[in-house]
């Protein structure tokens, strides 16, 4: 039991440092408070909806409809699209809340309209994301209309005007030309349909909700940061080795700083977690959150364990930890929604704790159960396996 | 202390290196059981690397060390359990109060229940500061904390005490008390092995010394058969306000001069029991010279010195102690 002796006397010492406790508790609590009422709602203010554009059609009609999302300065100021070639993926991009809504044109859109019949787009949207998405689905019906109106309007005046014989070319395309203008000013006529699809399930989740997750999760990592001084600290103040030379085992001693990392980690989310729910926020099923916040202080252990391996000296262990932490929490998403980050970078969000972290919480906060977060805490025990190994492998003894 | 006591502690070739630096180089020495054996040498000579690797913190590189009939390498968990160790630096959770700390350390060594509370108690009667065990170690005095770190290392009542450089920084009552707690712990049965540069220190304590320098053991004894390898020099002892040039060489000319070495002042005179070592006791350098005929020499060093110029503070002419056995040794003093 030397193990719960160490981690026992690992809280104590901590619990006497009221100034770790303050960063460690009170600090979150703050940022939580002041960056949800500071950025309200993180849909309408937090810059452009992501959006995805799914043109699978072969024939021109598709473009006419999706080109404004990239070229008309209304949408584009509105919008962020992107292009995507996978309906199924950007659904499931739709499914995490990665985009607010996909449109989907099919590959015979412009065939059924040219030969008369009735096309559907398709339209995968976030009820997470009630305003963003409403925007969205508004936009997509309205283009959809009007190439249908024009569609409509072209075949019925070609129809009509070819049996008459007329020489003058320039006549007949005017005659379609404004038929075509006419009917893409009239809302009724339908040709294709817009089929609208929910792609994730739960409730819009407000900026307080979002930055009780996200701080929760960088604050977790910062927790992490103080293990890795207090390993450094004990090696320098030779307390550390005085333990070693003691009839304890260096696991059981490793294992006993570990336990003391976790359970502050613990006892740190729950602080946040009663914090937050005192505030409103509905965190969702209480297994996934459990799940999740136990893989990510896990994670936060065996990083604790990696820097004060890497980093000899407290000097050292500042450095190293500022720098991973608020590369992870940069592209994890604990300052700014993934979502609003350009394509390219949103990948990286994979390679940090807050990125999964925050995916798992925010899943479990839109209705994702138990079964549903699995992946990112397999993610999570991963991270956390790696940086023990790792740290465990590298931490000097002698 | 008899000499048939049987080794509870046996060091032999031991070697640690540390890249291409050789920290310890083939010590060998054996410790008996109820004696407190004293490793003197200056810092830097390998004492508490070897401390270290009898200790089971460091693998040795080569060498073996037996303690309590069980191998550093092969049995360290039984090792760990016969020792205890006072390390250098305060091993302490300042925090933490010292009754905390005790009752952690004890929880350490396997104590638990009434026994660690008894252990703890005895510990702190033991420091002297059972009036003072709930105040947190932050609050304490160096010498206070110097105190409550060697109780760290001995409520398991181990059968080998290791304690490396017990008393540096302390103020002169803890470094009493701390020099009599060595005695009385070795009264109750405890072997004790003690480091130290401080010669005073170890020849008021220990019943065999051995001597390092360079990370090797270059004289092993008793205190009266190490004096005896000096012989019947003495040591002159001058402490002037600077060092002109030359002036050691026209010393070591002189053909009664065995060997001649400097130290700074605050270095120089070895404290006298009960002083504090680190206190300062003057400028200037200290001029220490070996010789058998110390009524002669002392009359040509100071002429030589008058002829240089320089401006002598004080002159001491002292028996041969362990500090005179280093400079016979080694040609230099305990503290250069």
């Amino acid at each position: 039991m030397r193990w719960l002796h160490v981690g026992i006397k690992d809280l104590r010492v901590t619990v006497r440092d009221r100034a770790s406790l303050g960063i460690l508790i009170a600090m979150p609590m703050i940022l939580i408070v002041i960056l949800s009422s500071a950025l309200g709602n993180l849909a309408a203010n937090l810059g452009k909806t992501p959006v995805a554009i799914v043109n699978l059609d072969q024939g021109r009609v598709g473009a006419q409809v999706t080109d404004p999302f990239f070229t008309d300065p209304k949408l584009t100021e509105l919008f962020l699209a992107r292009r995507m070639i996978d309906p199924i993926e950007a659904k499931a991009l739709v499914a995490k809340g990665d985009l607010a809504g996909a449109l989907v044109i099919p590959s015979d859109f412009s065939r059924r309209l040219d030969t008369g019949r009735p096309s559907k787009l398709m339209l995968f949207s976030d009820p997470g994301r009630q305003i963003s998405s409403a925007v969205f689905k508004g936009v997509a019906e309205a283009l959809s209309t009007r190439v249908s109106a024009a569609s409509i309007a072209a075949r019925t005046s070609a129809f009509y005007v070819a049996p008459l014989r007329v020489r003058d070319p320039g006549f007949v395309y005017g005659v379609i030309g404004k038929a075509v203008q006419s009917a893409s000013d009239t809302e009724a006529l339908s040709a294709v349909e817009l089929v609208e699809s929910t792609a994730a399930r739960g409730a819009e989740l407000s900026t307080l909700s979002y930055y009780s997750g996200a701080m929760s999760v960088m604050f977790l990592m910062f927790g992490s940061m103080f293990g890795a001084f207090s390993l450094v600290r004990e090696r320098d103040h030779w307390t550390l080795p005085r333990m070693l030379m003691t009839p304890g085992t260096k696991w059981e001693i490793l294992g006993g700083k570990m336990f003391g990392v976790f359970v502050i980690g613990a006892l740190q989310f729950a602080v946040l977690f009663g914090f937050t729910s005192a505030l409103g926020v509905k965190w969702g099923d209480l297994m996934a959150v459990g799940l999740v916040a136990f893989s990510t202080v896990a994670a936060a252990t065996g990083l604790a364990i990696f820097i004060a391996a890497v980093a000899k000296t407290v000097r050292a262990v500042s450095g190293v930890s500022q720098m991973l932490i608020q590369f992870m929490a940069a592209v994890g998403g604990s300052f700014f929604p993934v979502a609003q980050f350009p394509a390219w970078l949103q990948p990286l969000h994979y390679f940090s704790v807050n990125g999964w972290a925050i995916d798992g919480i925010l899943a479990a906060m839109r209705g994702a159960n138990a079964v549903d977060v699995l992946p990112n805490v397999g993610a999570l025990l991963v991270i956390a396996v790696v940086f023990f190994t790792i740290g465990a492998w590298r931490l000097g003894w002698e | 202390m008899s000499d048939v006591a049987e080794a509870i502690v046996t060091v032999t070739e031991l070697v640690k290196r540390f890249g291409e630096n050789t920290a310890v180089d083939g010590v060998s020495f054996d410790i008996r059981e109820g004696e407190i054996f004293g490793l003197l040498g200056p810092n830097g000579a390998g004492k508490t690397t070897t401390i270290s690797m009898i200790s089971c913190l460091l693998a040795p590189s080569s060498g073996t060390v037996i303690v309590d009939g069980a191998s550093v390498t092969a049995e360290p968990r039984k090792v760990k359990c016969a020792l205890g160790v006072v390390p250098q630096e305060i091993a302490l959770y300042p925090t933490l109060t010292a009754l905390e700390n005790l009752m952690f350390w004890g929880r350490m060594y396997g104590l638990g229940g009434k026994l660690l509370e008894e252990r703890v108690v005895e510990a702190l009667e033991t420091a002297g500061l059972a009036d003072r065990a709930k105040e947190r170690i932050e609050t304490y005095s160096g010498g206070m904390k110097r105190r409550i770190n060697i109780a760290a290392g001995i409520m398991h009542h181990p059968r080998v005490l290791l304690m490396d450089e017990p008393t540096v920084g302390i103020d002169p009552q803890s470094r009493n008390h701390i020099l009599e707690t060595v005695k009385e712990l070795n009264r109750r049965g405890m072997t004790v092995l003690y480091t130290s540069h401080y010669m005073e220190e170890v020849e008021f304590l220990c019943d065999r010394v051995g001597i390092v320098d360079h990370g090797r053991l270059i004289a092993l004894g008793t205190i009266e058969e190490l004096k005896r390898l000096v012989g019947d020099e003495n040591v002159i002892s001058v402490r002037l306000a600077e060092l002109p040039d030359g002036v050691l060489e026209a010393i070591r000319a002189f053909p009664l001069v065995d060997s001649v070495s400097t130290a700074a002042a605050g270095d120089a005179a070895e404290p006298k029991e009960g002083e504090d070592a680190t206190a300062p006791d003057g400028e200037g350098v200290t001029i220490e010279v070996l010789s058998k005929d110390s009524g002669t020499v002392i009359a040509d060093v100071v002429g030589a010195l008058g002829r240089s110029g320089a401006r002598i503070l004080a002159v001491d002419v002292r028996e041969p102690n362990l500090e005179s056995v280093f400079l016979h040794l080694t040609g230099k003093s305990l503290r250069d």
